[in-house]
């Protein structure tokens, strides 16, 4: 990335582009196969026969290289957050993440009184989009990736209007 | 080489490119449709109407789009090299598949001796791959890679040379013509039931020379994050998964020439003879050879979304004590046969 | 050599035992279970916790479910009404006597646990189908239910404000009468003590054997902390007693 961003002004050649690139980018989000506390079993519930997240073409990667978008599906403590940003970093652009549930969230229980527990993830991660839940359920993850791709259909490489 | 040569070999090269791309879209989603449905889900269902068809379109596209990550400490040249081998490699080895009588991009004299000898070179390019990431866990993948295709190259050959004993030539299109004229002429049915074991120790075999499950150990995602590819992403990538779908067809379709009647339909009202018409009697054997490839495909999907993946020590068991002996034995039946029956 | 053969043979029929099994679900001989979130919705059960909803009008505003709520997140005020002011029934039967001006919920520490639904006597506060709507910030889950609008809150909170000044002028009234009434039953006692002043002289003593026995019962713990002073020269001992019982048991 880097090489067509933000270089011509918005003409009908870079909005067309704009149409494919983000049609293609929100149709296929695979996120990274990582899960941190009981809303990763929700995530693999969704994943399931059920719900079946393939069916947005969304299916787990299990290399952060490969992968566009990172679930951050549980608690946050404050050792697993460097991991974390340390895997966030290793993911290739365009990259987005969503967090999933309380804890990902605000801190959740533990925001209170949890010496151990990083008060929301936004506070190391750039935060796309939120779902509340504790845990969220299956239609509330799949809720999470279709704003997440009504926010992908929204990008564009073309100049910011300054 | 005049200008038309030229011109020729490169509508060749784009066909086949064209070709492989075709094959590696519908299978990659035949391949989540397959397994979703084994799986009692429904698969891609939203990308582009009906059934998700353009899911692995949208898929391309983005990894187009993706950033290229070369790692600091990857050995650069290597790192960016290794996909363009392994994907030339499949690539070359098409240029020998007789999709038709007269659709082959070169009916060389070694045909499928050069088809063998060039899909190995794919090992070098895996090898590289794995090699130049600088990971532990691409350096396992690639090697776990290397030796499993190199092992079960000595079953897939000794299996090859059954129906090239039979045939008496090398020639791909020799192969397919000794098939004619019906299903009972296949290469399967010839010197029943030898010809048949050595078709099943063949697929086995190719699945582990594609790297397919039950046979997936270079990437198996348990232990080795992705094997082999898992510092690439974007493009890089893509062509990795470009090259194993391809590679399946290849292999599939190297059955079908050597063992299931190449273009040959099954019965031969079913073909258009070549002095009618040239054209349309290519076009029906291009059907029948990609439909039988695509039902080896399908096949080879089935067997991936029904086993679990093998061990080390339990793929190794399989090669050197189970198809090796089998397809010597064979090998020496088949020959005794032929010489008694030719003398 | 037989454990050989039997061994492939065993491999064999086993991939041909599985491959026939999943052929039977491949082709929907078992029809597929997946459930197409956004065009068709799962019926979920009455009390499933997906969405947390309050009724304002229904609310009575007896704080249980900000108490009993285990992360604190419910944030809710309200003001009494007027006497002669009609705010309907509740649920329950009896008439709504609050106003609820405010009722906050912080959807992004909730974790569902539904303890606030629980105690809810009116049962305005209940769960409620579709799942909690996704948000692309953290302030858009902080989540308002109250419905009243904010010049009417802000007419309410001075109408309050009046009335807690009015009751506090009220108190300050009779406060004043009560600590006047106060004054004269105290001068009154005093008069009264001041009559029989030999009685109190005759207490004294009785008060002084008493701190002795309770000086002995110190002594096995002061022993043990020297340091302390165990013996107090004061008849003020009864206050440190509390101090050395935990160092006895």
């Amino acid at each position: 990335m880097g090489l067509i961003e933000g270089r011509f002004e918005p003409n009908i050649i870079v909005t067309s582009t704009d149409a494919i690139f983000n049609w293609a980018r929100s149709r296929s989000i695979w996120p990274l196969t990582f899960g941190l506390a009981c809303c990763a079993i929700e995530m693999m519930a969704t994943n399931a026969s059920r719900f079946d997240l393939d069916r947005f073409g969304i299916f787990p990667r299990p290399t952060p290289r490969q992968s566009d978008c990172l679930l951050i599906s549980g608690t946050v403590t404050a050792k697993m957050g460097e991991r974390l940003v340390t895997l966030y970093e290793q993911m290739s652009e365009p990259r987005y993440v969503i967090s999933m549930g309380s804890c990902a969230n605000s801190g959740g229980p533990y925001c209170d009184h949890g010496y151990h527990v990083i008060k929301g993830v936004d506070q190391i991660l750039p935060v796309d989009v939120y779902i509340p839940g504790c845990p969220p359920r299956p239609e509330a993850l799949i809720d999470g990736f279709l704003k997440l791709r009504d926010l992908i259909m929204k990008e564009t490489i073309a100049k910011p209007s300054a | 080489m005049t200008w038309l040569d030229l011109l020729i070999a490169v509508a060749c090269v784009a066909g086949v490119l064209g070709f492989i791309s075709v094959v590696a879209l519908v299978a990659i989603w035949t391949e989540r449709k397959i397994s979703a449905h084994i799986h009692d889900r429904l698969g891609p269902m939203e990308t582009g109407g009906f059934h998700g068809w353009a899911q692995t379109i949208a898929d391309m596209v983005k990894l187009l789009q993706k950033e290229d990550i070369i790692p600091d400490a990857a050995d650069k040249p290597l790192f960016k090299l290794a996909p363009y081998i392994v994907l030339s490699a499949t690539i070359a080895s098409f240029v020998v598949l007789p999709f038709g009588a007269h659709l082959i991009g070169t009916d060389l004299n070694i045909g499928i001796y050069y088809l063998v000898a060039i899909s190995s070179l794919e090992v070098a390019g895996i090898l590289m791959a794995g090699w130049a990431s600088n990971n532990k866990w691409a350096l396992f993948g690639g090697m776990r890679s290397a030796s499993q295709m190199i092992s079960f190259e000595i079953p897939i050959g000794l299996s090859l040379l059954i129906p090239i004993m039979i045939v008496g030539s090398l020639s791909m299109q020799d192969l397919v013509g000794a098939q004619a004229g019906g299903f009972w002429n296949w290469g399967v049915f010839s010197h029943l039931p030898f010809a048949m074991i050595a078709f099943i120790v063949y697929f086995w075999a190719s699945l582990a020379e594609v790297n397919r499950t039950p046979f997936d150990l270079p990437e198996g995602e348990s232990e080795l994050v992705a094997g082999f590819h898992v510092e690439y992403s974007g493009m890089r990538f893509a062509m990795f998964f470009l090259a194993e779908f391809a590679n399946m067809f290849l292999v599939a379709g190297v059955a079908v020439a050597l063992f299931l009647g190449g273009w040959h339909a099954p019965f031969s009202f079913l073909e258009i003879s070549a002095e009618s018409n040239v054209i349309l009697h290519n076009l029906v054997g291009f059907f029948w050879f990609a439909s039988k490839g695509m039902v080896l495909l399908f096949i080879q999907q089935w067997l991936r979304w029904t086993l679990p993946r093998l061990r080390v020590d339990q793929l190794m068991h399989v090669c050197w004590k189970i198809f090796l002996p089998f397809s010597f034995v064979n090998v020496l039946i088949v020959s005794l046969w032929i010489v008694l029956t030719q003398s | 050599m037989a454990g050989y053969f039997k061994d492939i043979w065993l491999g064999v029929s086993t991939v041909l035992i599985g491959m026939h099994i999943t052929f039977k679900h491949w082709f929907k001989f078992k029809k597929a279970v997946t459930i197409q979130y956004p065009h068709e919705i799962l019926e979920m059960n009455e009390r499933t916790r997906a969405h947390l909803f309050n009724v304002a009008d229904e609310c009575a505003v007896c704080l249980q479910c900000a108490r009993a709520c285990p992360v604190d997140i419910i944030d809710m005020q309200g003001i009494r009404a007027d006497k002669d002011e009609d705010l309907g029934l509740l649920p329950t039967g009896k008439p709504k006597r609050m106003h609820l001006i405010k009722f906050d919920i912080d959807f992004s520490k909730c974790v569902y646990c539904g303890l606030c639904v629980e105690v809810c006597d009116t049962k305005s506060l209940h769960w409620r189908a579709p799942v909690e709507p996704c948000t692309f910030t953290r302030e858009e889950m902080y989540k308002s239910f109250a419905t009243i609008p904010p010049d009417e809150v802000e007419r309410l909170i001075a109408f309050d404000a009046e009335r807690k000044v009015k009751k506090a002028e009220e108190m300050a009234a009779k406060k004043a009468a009560a600590a006047a009434a106060k004054a004269a039953k105290a001068a009154k006692a005093k008069a009264e003590a001041e009559a029989k002043p030999a009685e109190a002289g005759a207490d004294a003593p009785k008060a002084a054997k008493s701190d002795v026995g309770e000086e002995k019962k110190e002594t096995p713990a002061a022993s043990d902390t020297p340091e302390k002073p165990g013996t107090p020269d004061s008849p003020d001992a009864p206050e440190n007693t509390p101090k050395p019982e935990p160092d006895k048991s």
